[in-house]
């Protein structure tokens, strides 16, 4: 059968609810202005269903018209909070739906359920898909919908290993599709903000140095319902609901904290250097949290950045001392990135310090801070000899220390009216409609493949290993791994 | 007459030109270091004493210097919640304290400058600002007599007890406390000013939020180093200009900090005697002497001591130069004592 949730179909309700019109649209600006992205969720379990509740139903432009999962009480939830989303209602916390609202969501289009995504690309017709399923099933789920002509949200990290997310590079050249991976912090304008900052405006003079971590303090465990009786669809994909709802914790699905946590700040930090590292090294553990999972639940690494001129994130300097050699100093040079994820103290919790020679910035979703250089000062005067008979000082009562709130940390004040959820689904829809490349594309998702698996490899080997350039060249074009807005 | 020397002597002297203008002339440039220390920004305005240096070794010559004034700030300062001076305070009433050598420094200056201005100059008027509410905005009206009269009990270095061989200080009181606002930027560029000179700096002047100078030598080609007195009602306008070399400066005014009340100013400077904020007409009072110590202690005392007192004091100390500034009917008066009035 051939969708119930085709284009006549759909734009028979979504018209009556909204007032909009809806169009095919597959190539890029062949999308009228008012004309909604035909979505299919795969995953509605605690990060799909965030996406449909928060991100999806603020970008407008966007119509969930199917959602998939082999879980049925998350497939179900998956069409209830898709049709709420598709009526543009924003769910508060620990509230439920007025009866307006009910009302509303009742008249917004009802996207069908799936348990089986294959199944869901034949039968609906859609724009694109979004998937948020365990890092273990990306890899079949991407390509299978780049084969069929959608384009691809697909949460972080891309890939399990390092060849699929290569075969996703590939698959894209060939479709003229691309994949938008889940680095949210590419679209948060903090983050954006604070790199033109660094680009541009040289704030934190050149980067030396990056601090990052994701410390917490729990089992990250999902709950289970143990009373749920696999049905034969749920049967057919879910062998083990332990090992399916806690996907994170076991190795044959994940690759634990370096996967689920470290990639996003990692990305970062490439991205601010626009560089990959040359080389990691690693260690982890899992000692505290001995419940029967595989993963560590404590790791440590060392990544090290060589940066050249080709670097946007390279910064020549001034010499400083008489002492330096004044050709050396900007030549290609070394940054470390020092980061750890543990998870029984949280006193530290998530952020990044980008530490420059000039000041630092301290960076995370709650905010971000400019920290300048506590060191002296030093300013040199005019060459000329009226400076030397000018007045030097004007004396008085004691000035009060004017740099305190910097000492203290500026805030970096960026709008942040929309949720970066949202932001980057609004810029997902923009993108398909109007032909854009997404700011985290597939060589963004690959390269922050790269960076998680071989400190994956590092960890497990007990060694340094190597990034080979070889891993993220290609003998056709890419798209920029750093595109800024 | 002239001999078959001359012409050799002539270029000697074009030599010497020359060479002047190198390493005095159009390439000598001064370099500014800030920093931040006591509650303010100090500077130390230098003319770099060998070609070719850079910001590191501008910093590299003058951490030693640095790291004195913070060492020096460490233990008298009063922000710190848990330092010597801390101690030594929150011990008023429960004895004698060995205090480190830095803090006993300060306090056997404050002592001396406070016999020599007959009190004027005192360190422990910290009750009087908290109870009129300048060092915690936590009241509104103005004290009463009587509250007055006991913070006085808490106020004057007579009832600080100095034990020079133990190096030991008491505060008698409960309650007391002593505060080097008045005296211990001075000491700081004091101390800097000596370490600089080791360090071959010759040529420069350095300065604690502009109210503490103290000069080395002039800038090349220069007698000294200009310094301007700023109105103490506008900060952006000077009323005059003195130049200092191998000297100190020290500008005491009423107008950065004051206290409203009832439609009066009440400026941040006490009589200790009296626990009255000081109101005798004077709204600005510089002193050019020797030493930073003794001209930042000795600014806020003649602010204190008004005109009479100051003349008296500066025929009994004639090293010192004055420069008071006295409001009347809204019309400023200016008081130089073994100065001259700069040229406009």
């Amino acid at each position: 059968m051939k969708s119930n949730v085709s284009r006549r179909n759909f734009i028979k309700t979504a018209s009556a609810a909204t007032g909009l019109v809806v169009m095919a649209g597959r190539a890029p600006f062949s999308y009228a202005q008012n004309e909604k992205i035909r979505v299919g969720c795969i995953g509605c379990g605690g990060q799909g269903s965030f996406h449909i509740k928060d991100g999806l139903m603020g970008a407008s432009d966007i119509v969930i018209t199917a959602v998939c999962d082999a879980y049925g009480p998350h497939q179900k939830l998956g069409i209830q909070l898709a049709q709420i989303s598709n009526a543009g209602i924003a769910l508060e916390p620990g509230q439920g739906l007025t009866e307006e609202q009910r009302q509303k969501a009742l008249a917004a289009f009802k996207p069908k359920g799936y348990y089986d995504y294959q199944e869901m690309l034949a039968k609906e017709e859609l724009d694109a898909v979004v998937i948020a399923t365990p890092l273990n099933m990306h890899y079949s789920m991407v390509m299978d919908s780049l084969s069929a002509g959608k384009y691809v949200f697909c949460e972080k990290t891309m890939c399990y290993e390092i060849e699929q997310a290569r075969d996703i590079v590939k698959k894209c050249h060939e479709t003229g599709k691309w994949v938008q991976v889940g680095h949210q912090r590419r679209y948060n304008p903090l983050y954006n903000k604070a790199l033109m900052m660094a680009w541009n405006e040289g704030t934190i003079g050149r980067i030396v140095h990056i601090d990052a971590q994701w410390h917490r303090n729990n089992d990250w465990r999902r709950p289970i319902n143990k009373d749920h009786k696999l049905n034969s669809q749920e049967a057919r994909f879910i062998k083990d609901l332990e090992r399916h709802m806690n996907w994170r914790l076991y190795k044959e699905s994940s690759r634990g904290l370096l996967t689920e946590l470290a990639t996003h700040q990692v990305d970062i930090v490439s991205w601010f250097l626009d560089a990959m590292p040359r080389r990691v090294y690693g260690c982890g553990s899992l000692d505290y949290w001995r419940d029967g999972r595989e993963i560590h639940d404590s790791i440590n690494l060392i990544y090290e950045f060589d940066i050249t001129p080709e670097n946007r994130g390279y910064r020549a300097i001034n010499a400083r001392s008489s002492n330096q050699d004044k050709i050396a100093i900007n030549q290609p040079y070394t940054v470390q990135l020092a980061y750890s994820s543990i998870t029984a103290n949280a006193k530290k919790g998530c952020n990044e310090l980008i530490e420059g020679d000039e000041g630092a910035f301290e960076l995370s979703e709650e905010g971000g801070f400019f920290y300048p250089e506590a060191t002296s000062q030093v300013s040199w005067g005019e060459s000329s000899s009226a400076e030397q008979t000018a007045t030097v000082i004007t004396s008085g009562g004691t000035l009060k220390l004017s740099n305190k709130a910097l000492q203290e940390g500026k805030p970096i004040v960026v709008d942040n009216t929309r949720s970066v959820d949202q932001l980057q689904f609004i810029r997902f829809a923009k993108d398909i409609k109007e032909g854009g490349t997404p700011k985290a594309n597939q060589m963004v998702g690959l390269r922050a493949t790269i960076m998680a698996l071989t400190a994956f490899q590092a960890i497990e080997e007990r060694r340094m290993v190597e990034i080979d350039p070889a891993l993220y060249t290609f003998d056709f074009p890419t798209p920029d791994p750093s595109v800024v807005s | 007459m002239l001999d078959k020397r001359c012409p050799f002597i002539i270029f000697k002297f074009f030599l010497l030109l020359c060479l002047s203008s190198v390493l005095y002339g159009e390439a000598t440039k001064s370099v500014t270091l800030r920093f931040s220390s006591m509650g303010t920004e100090f500077a130390f305005i230098i003319y770099p004493p060998t070609d070719g240096m850079l910001e590191e070794d501008i910093r590299n010559l003058c951490e030693p210097a640095i790291e004195a004034i913070h060492r020096l700030e460490k233990h008298i300062s009063h922000y710190f919640p848990d330092n010597d001076l801390a101690r030594l305070n929150q011990s008023a009433g429960l004895g004698a304290v060995k205090v480190n050598g830095d803090l006993f420094e300060v306090i056997r200056w404050s002592k001396l400058y406070w016999e020599q201005t007959d009190g004027a100059f005192d360190p422990t008027v910290g009750p009087l600002l908290d109870l009129w509410g300048f060092s915690q905005k936590n009241r509104d009206a103005l004290p009463s007599k009587e509250e007055i009269a006991e913070a006085l009990k808490k106020v004057g270095m007579d009832k600080v007890k100095v034990n020079e061989e133990n190096q030991t200080v008491e505060l008698t009181v409960p309650g007391m406390r002593l505060n080097f606002g008045g005296i211990g930027k001075g000491l700081a560029l004091d101390r800097a000013a000596r370490i600089l000179k080791e360090q071959g700096i010759k040529s420069a002047v350095l300065h604690a939020g502009t109210s503490s100078i103290i000069a080395l030598d002039p800038p090349p080609n220069q007698t000294g180093w200009k310094i301007g007195i700023r109105s103490p009602y506008n900060k952006s306008e000077q009323i005059e200009e003195f130049e200092i070399c191998n000297e100190s400066l020290s500008t005491s005014s009423v107008s950065e900090q004051y206290l409203e009340r009832n439609g009066k100013k009440y400026g941040h400077i006490f009589n200790p005697k009296t626990g009255l904020p000081v109101d005798n007409n004077i709204v600005s009072s510089t002193v050019i002497t020797k030493s930073a110590t003794e001209s930042d202690a000795l600014s806020t005392s003649f602010f204190v001591m008004g005109i009479d007192k100051t003349k008296k004091y500066c025929n009994k100390f004639q090293n010192l130069k004055v420069f008071l500034v006295s409001e009347s009917n809204n019309k400023l008066d200016k008081l130089y004592i073994n100065l001259k009035q700069s040229e406009d």
